[in-house]
């Protein structure tokens, strides 16, 4: 983001001296990727020595089952659908069983509750969670006591003050875990926020605390861990219909959005507009964040892009799946309009759960299709941002060097722990359950706490009254607003064309 | 925002904070349980719990069951087979009943 120090410091960095060389390597973008990578390696070796003894016979069982199941689907009938439901069972338990993750029972976070909130401090087992609490504790501050060492700063305060920012984070996770907020889709990155901006508001955010507020340095790592779900290899989940709904109109509704704000609008900040542009038209809060890094927007624009954006989940949500039994849609056409307009991930599946089974596998699987482009989005807006965006008037062509200097270094974590997922995801049933098993274990609890960190930070380092200007004149409103309709319609347009007209067989084998 | 300097500074951001925290503990322990307790909340919850909903996640590797997600997705494209690959003008004799299931065994 713009107060990224590193993506500064490396900008005006010149290359031929050997001390800034070696010094490049230091910056808050390479230590993301270390740290990042450090922990995606070690989550791997964990699971991959953790693997089951019986491991040969379990795939040979697997092989064996999904061969059962798949002819058994292929001639099912009413009669047999018990019999279908317990391979199904079987078949499922199996897989659970391929990989399982040694580090999950010790990273974890808040449960949910309806009254009391101590309930938040248990899972639904009725298990204390704060041992998992306790663990992302001292992994993360471990690994950023070691990363604020290595960017060469004073390590030994950071412990403390980081103790302040995770109690904050707590209490974020504890308000997002009531029930009503996050069934209705608000997740703690507005909790996050607003808790600090009312200490930076009210009190003031202490001396004490200042060494760990580091945003950018949490949400570049979290990034880093996200990239390890960007599985390339379930692009192809619904075929040529799911690439058509959500690869095709997705970036032809974020770049006429961004082009709408600059030359209709005349949105005065550019990665405002690219921020809003993004959340809208891929997956909403991790959209947001990740093009957010790539075009270092400001942390108020990220707050206001993520404020917009779950505002209208919560009313796409209830109002899709009404609009849609009314309109009389079919389940498969419903599930992908929903998959792919509505932001956020979880308020997908959610909606289309509101419509019946086939509604929401479609609208998830969309979903993931759509949240898989956010690596290429956010590539291709770092790419665009110091190519054609930073240029000065006096260097209207930029080298690849230049380019390279500029490139927000994080990215390639990003872009290497997806590559690497990918493929081992795709290697067959092992590979998939390891990737599955080390995401669900290690970096979805990691990279969700890293992102609360860096929201509680962006209050706890923003003024009330630096939000005000970006109200003005409701521009930013307008454009989600005018986005989110031509979203709407052009999915609704493709989603037809695909699953009714062209694939209507394919619609039919899903609904199956 | 640096913190308030003076002693009245301090006493007046301390009661703001202190405003904020009750206002944050009506919402949440007061006004929030209160509608979570009417019957189109409580219908919608228990919908999403009961399908294993979270609701709240950002990205599709937070929902819930990840490994059955993605087995069942990989699934489906294998039963499908060419139903998501061949346009219904390129293949006239497809059907929904003619669904292959030619892809390749994972």
């Amino acid at each position: 983001m713009s107060d990224a120090p590193s993506a500064d410091t490396e900008a005006k960095a010149p290359l031929d001296a050997p001390a800034t060389a070696a010094r490049s390597w230091r910056t808050e973008d390479w230590w993301a990727v270390w740290l990042g990578g450090l922990i995606l390696v070690v989550g791997l070796a964990a699971t991959w020595l953790a693997r089951p003894a019986d491991q040969p016979q379990r795939l040979a069982r697997l092989e064996e089952l999904t061969r059962t199941l798949d002819e058994a689907s292929a001639a099912a009938t009413g009669d047999a659908s018990s019999g279908l439901a317990a391979l199904r069972e079987e078949r499922e338990k199996l897989v659970a069983k391929l990989a399982t993750n040694p580090l999950k029972p010790y990273l974890g976070t808040l449960g949910s509750w309806s009254d009391d909130p101590k309930k938040a401090f248990v899972d639904k087992s009725g298990k204390s969670v704060l041992p998992g609490v306790l663990g992302v504790f001292v992994a993360l501050l471990a690994l950023f006591t070691i990363g604020t060492a290595g960017l060469g700063e004073a390590w030994p305060r950071f412990p403390l003050a980081f103790v302040f920012v995770f109690a904050l984070a707590v209490l974020s996770y504890v308000l997002a875990g009531q029930k009503v907020v996050s069934h209705y889709g608000l997740e703690y990155a507005l909790w996050a926020i607003m808790i600090g901006l009312i200490v930076s508001n009210t009190v003031g955010t202490p001396a004490f605390a200042r060494p760990a507020v580091r945003t950018e340095f949490y949400i570049k790592t979290g990034l880093v861990l996200l990239g390890a779900g960007i599985l390339f290899d379930q692009l192809l989940a619904l075929g040529l219909p799911g690439v058509f709904v959500s690869w095709c109109v997705t970036p032809v509704v974020l770049v006429t959005t961004y082009l709408f704000g600059q030359r209709v609008l005349k949105m005065e900040s550019r990665s405002l507009n690219m921020v809003i542009s993004a959340d809208m038209s891929v997956c909403g809060v991790s959209a947001a964040i990740a093009t957010a890094a790539a075009c270092r927007a400001k942390r108020e624009e990220l707050s206001l892009a993520i404020a917009l954006s779950l505002g209208f989940t919560v009313v796409m949500m209830i109002v899709m799946p009404a609009v849609i039994r009314q309109l009389g849609m079919s389940d498969v056409l419903g599930g992908a309009w929903i998959g792919g307009t509505i932001d956020s991930t979880g308020a997908v599946a959610a909606a289309g759960g509101m419509l019946g089974d086939t509604a929401q596998t479609v609208a998830t699987t969309v979903k993931m299709i759509q949240n898989i482009l956010i690596g290429v989005i956010a590539f291709a807006v770092s790419i665009y941002w110091v190519g054609w965006v930073d240029r000065t008037p006096d260097a209207p062509r930029i080298g690849v060097g230049e380019i390279w200097k500029r490139f927000p270094k994080f990215m390639l974590g990003f872009l290497a722990a997806s590559i690497l997922f990918s493929v081992l995801s795709a290697s067959g049933p092992e590979g998939q359950a390891i990737a599955a098993a080390v995401i669900g274990g290690t970096t979805k609890v990691l990279h969700g706490w890293l992102f609360c960190l860096g929201f509680v930070c962006i209050g706890l380092e923003t003024n009330f009254r630096e939000l005000a200007p970006y109200f003005r004149g409701g521009k930013p409103l307008t454009l989600y607003v005018c986005g989110q309709a031509l979203n709407l319609a052009l999915t609704l347009f493709m989603a037809w064309l695909m699953f009714e007209k062209v694939f209507p067989h394919a619609a039919a084998a899903l609904a199956k | 925002m640096p913190p308030p300097r003076s002693p009245s500074d301090r006493r007046a951001g301390a009661a703001r904070l202190s405003a904020c925290a009750a206002g944050i503990a009506l919402v949440w322990l007061v006004l929030l349980p209160a509608l979570g307790r009417t019957a189109a909340v409580r219908e919608h919850v228990e919908r999403n719990e009961a399908r294993g909903v979270d609701a709240a996640a950002r990205y599709y590797t937070e929902l819930p069951g990840l490994t059955q997600f993605l087995d069942r997705a990989t699934g489906d494209r294998r039963r499908a087979g060419d139903a998501l690959w061949r346009p219904a003008f390129a293949s006239p004799n497809d059907s929904p009943s003619s669904v292959s299931t030619s892809e390749p065994e994972r």
